[in-house]
């Protein structure tokens, strides 16, 4: 199954981190970033895309080392058994909750738009099923589909934008930074606590498993400075067609605006289809955190079969349902949890983690290095 | 074995019958009138009868029955109102196509956001339906009138609305979700059309009354209401509504009537226009510099001028400048001496492109706007003619 299936190219590796990467805007870090930077949002886009090339980086440098590796046994061959293991836990205590969030997020939204009266877990439960047969079928089948999503997700944006330049009104961007730039820089590190963490999933894949492995740090940056833009232009969109004020009154700014596309005086209501936009980004984001946590578990149990393997999955994503029905119970208490739990549990653990992979790889370089010359 | 399991158990899952409702058990609102006497809502919602409007079949209940059902109830919040309804109505509210929203006069006075949170936070409405004020009599009323020309009386209301913002300028079609979007925004206040009832509501609302030429009980526009602070605090005439759009450049087309000589009228229709306002401090005072271009036509000219000479067309389009400046100036003069309520954006203007001078007078801005002063340019243009070349009394007086 999932095993016969492992090799993808360095477009679909960068395609998963670009979908993956721009997960949570919608209905979360849209919210907090209109909260915190209003007009000046866009602003606060553009520094959070230059300071997270930083982060981005040293994600490379984590993915270029070792190649035949997945992050897991590089931190078990770099810290050793008990502070790898320590270090790998952690890891993917953030994943489960980037899972888990991403979960919360879809079923929040289909629940709050579409389906009122469907209880949350009968929906979480249809949303994962696609997931997890995704991620038995393995790795390529998820890069495949990032690929194939990827063409719809790209048309999708593109129309909406085209169809609301005729509702811009740039007057509402100003005034620009009236407040200095603090709240600015807070928002966009903050911001990014939402972005890099998807971006670190990627390090499960082993260099060695891309085909063309070299294109990699081109391809990844060039996804994440799109993936950056789309939200870029997304929030542009929503801050000047509505205003930041009513934006910042809505849970999902960017399907209210849609709700503004009129064309030929006929075509509406389009905002129910081109919400899939944001569905393609959970599920591809879902789908790796559930790669890395399987590949988490065959690593640490040995598990060869791939019934075993299959069951593994299910159970992961069983245990997802329940944690998210058990701590995301209502919209206001994930909100409060996104808002106040997230960034730091996730984005700074993330942050510190991979900091200290580098680190630790550069100094091992460095005595290799010493080593060979003497 | 277990994969066609699966697939067959999932298949039961995806069919969309989970708690669904059939339309028939539905009661589809288009409209809602809100009230607030002795501290509780009074809702009135106004029910599209499908029996009527589908043609079931069933032809006897069809030609007894309105178009229109109206329940009327009252309780604390405007959600325990709709629910309370179904105590009466056979069918529960669906609210998902409400076209248009009607607020008493009393309503928005105690203010606009007593009653927004249940209409915006609620996932069944659309947020986008228009909003009237009903000036004088009892909202609910509005809502049973029935319409010759329209079955859902609603229907012709948003018409008249959407009619008379096209082609007469005294109104602006103002979406919830706008006035909100404006009660939010920094610096500027909120308007919403106003209309009145004219004639005998009672005698409307019966089915008979549309089968009498004359209508019985209508439903007119007036022009717009003017808010501060969420709260209604006033309205404006024809012309003041219609000056106040010239200078918002919300008009699509007018007819914009002048005295031509002592007695005489004549007319221009405005086609396009554009608005340019800017905000200048002198003397550490604003003053705002409004520059209105556009081309009218020719629609009516009563009096006698020569229209085939370069001075006979000036003669119009300067009483046609001046005459646009004065309804833009006096309903500026009228806000202002009569309302102080910043309808117009002065002070966002301010606050988006001179942010410093707007934290300076942020806290005095309401005594300031009162003062302020303005400038104003207009300059149309005579773009077409119409079928005539001269004016009628033009011609008569050259021959």
């Amino acid at each position: 199954m999932g095993s016969k299936n492992n090799k993808i190219s360095a477009f679909q590796f960068a395609v998963i981190g670009f979908l993956s990467g721009a997960s949570l805007f919608e209905g979360v870090a849209s919210v907090f970033l209109l909260e915190s930077s209003m007009q000046n949002s866009w602003i606060t886009v553009i520094i959070a895309l230059i300071v997270g090339l930083l982060p981005i980086g040293l994600i490379l440098y984590v993915i270029n080392y070792e190649p035949e590796k997945n992050i897991i046994e590089k931190i078990n061959h770099l810290f050793g058994p008990i502070i790898g293991n320590i270090m790998n836990v952690i890891l993917i205590g953030v994943t489960f909750v980037i899972l888990i969030t991403n979960l919360w997020s879809l079923v929040n939204f289909a629940e709050v738009k579409y389906l009122t009266e469907t209880p949350a877990t009968v929906i979480a439960i249809l949303f994962m099923a696609t997931v997890v047969y995704s991620t038995i079928k393995g790795i390529e089948t998820i890069a495949r589909s990032s690929e194939v999503l990827l063409y719809l997700f790209i048309i999708f944006q593109i129309f909406v934008t085209f169809a609301l330049i005729g509702n811009l009104e740039i007057d509402n961007l100003f005034p620009i930074m009236e407040n200095g730039i603090s709240p600015i820089l807070n928002g966009s590190f903050k911001f990014l606590t939402y972005v890099i963490p998807s971006f670190m999933l990627l390090t499960i894949i082993p260099k060695s498993m891309v085909e063309d492995n070299k294109k990699i740090t081109k391809y990844v940056i060039n996804g994440y400075v799109i993936s950056m833009l789309v939200m870029l232009l997304s929030i542009f969109v929503v801050v000047s067609v509505v205003g930041p004020n009513l934006a910042d009154l809505y849970r999902f700014p960017s399907y209210y605006v849609m709700k503004k596309i009129h064309l030929t005086g006929f075509v509406e209501n389009l905002e129910n289809i081109l919400s899939i936009l944001w569905i393609i980004n959970m599920y591809i984001c879902m789908s790796i955190s559930l790669h890395y946590i399987s590949t988490y578990l065959n690593n640490v149990f040995k598990i060869k079969s791939d019934l075993k393997r299959v069951i593994s999955i299910i159970a992961i994503a069983a245990i997802a349902i329940y944690l998210k029905d058990k701590y995301y119970y209502s919209s206001v208490v994930g909100i409060l949890i996104v808002r106040n739990i997230y960034p730091y549990i996730v984005g700074v653990a993330t942050l510190i983690i991979i900091s200290i992979i580098s680190i630790k790889i550069f100094f091992n370089k460095k005595s290799k290095e010493i080593q060979n010359q003497s | 074995m277990i994969k066609k399991l699966v697939i067959f158990l999932t298949l039961l899952l995806v069919t969309g019958c989970w708690d669904y409702r059939e339309l028939n058990d539905l009661a589809i609102v288009g409209s809602l009138s809100i009230d607030i006497v002795d501290d509780e809502f009074v809702i009135a919602a106004q029910i599209m009868n499908a029996k009527k409007e589908g043609g079931s079949g069933n032809s006897s209940s069809g030609s007894t029955s309105t178009p229109i059902v109206v329940y009327k109830f009252s309780a604390n919040t405007i959600s325990n109102t709709l629910r309370k309804m179904t105590t009466e109505s056979p069918r529960k509210l669906y609210i998902g196509h409400i076209a248009m929203v009607l607020i008493s006069e009393n309503a928005a006075k105690i203010g606009f956001k007593e009653i927004s949170d249940f209409l915006l936070r609620d996932h069944e409405s659309r947020k986008q339906f228009k909003v009237l004020i009903i000036k004088d009599n009892p909202v609910d009323q509005a809502l049973s009138i029935l319409d010759h020309l329209e079955t859902l009386t609603i229907q012709a209301t948003l018409n008249s609305l959407n009619n008379a913002s096209s082609y007469y300028g005294n109104v602006t079609p103002i979406g919830f979700d706008e006035f909100i979007a404006l009660g939010f925004s920094k610096g500027i206040e909120g308007i919403i059309p106003y209309a009145i009832l004219e004639g005998d509501p009672k005698e409307g609302e019966k089915k008979e009354s549309t089968e009498i030429t004359i209508p019985q009980a209508k439903i007119i526009l007036k022009g717009l209401s003017v808010f501060k602070d969420d709260k209604l605090i006033g309205f404006l005439d024809d012309n003041d509504s219609i000056g106040f759009n010239f200078l918002m450049g919300n008009l699509k087309s007018a007819m914009i009537p002048f005295k031509c000589d002592e007695k005489n009228y004549a007319t221009t229709e405005i086609i396009n226009y554009k608005t340019d306002m800017k905000i200048e401090i002198k003397n550490d005072l604003p003053v705002v510099k409004i520059k209105v271009t556009g081309e009218a036509n020719q629609a009516e000219i009563n009096c006698n001028v020569d229209m085939e000479v370069i001075e006979g067309r000036d003669f119009i389009m300067n009483l046609m400048n001046e005459e646009i400046k004065r309804l833009m100036s006096n309903s500026i003069d009228n806000v202002k001496e009569n309302f102080g309520s910043d309808i117009f954006g002065f002070e966002r203007y301010l606050y988006r492109h001179n942010y410093k001078y707007w934290k300076k007078v942020e806290k005095k801005w309401d005594e300031l706007f009162k003062k302020i002063e303005y400038e104003i340019d207009v300059n149309f243009m005579l773009a077409k003619k119409g079928s005539t070349l001269d004016s009628i009394k033009g011609v008569n007086n050259g021959e």
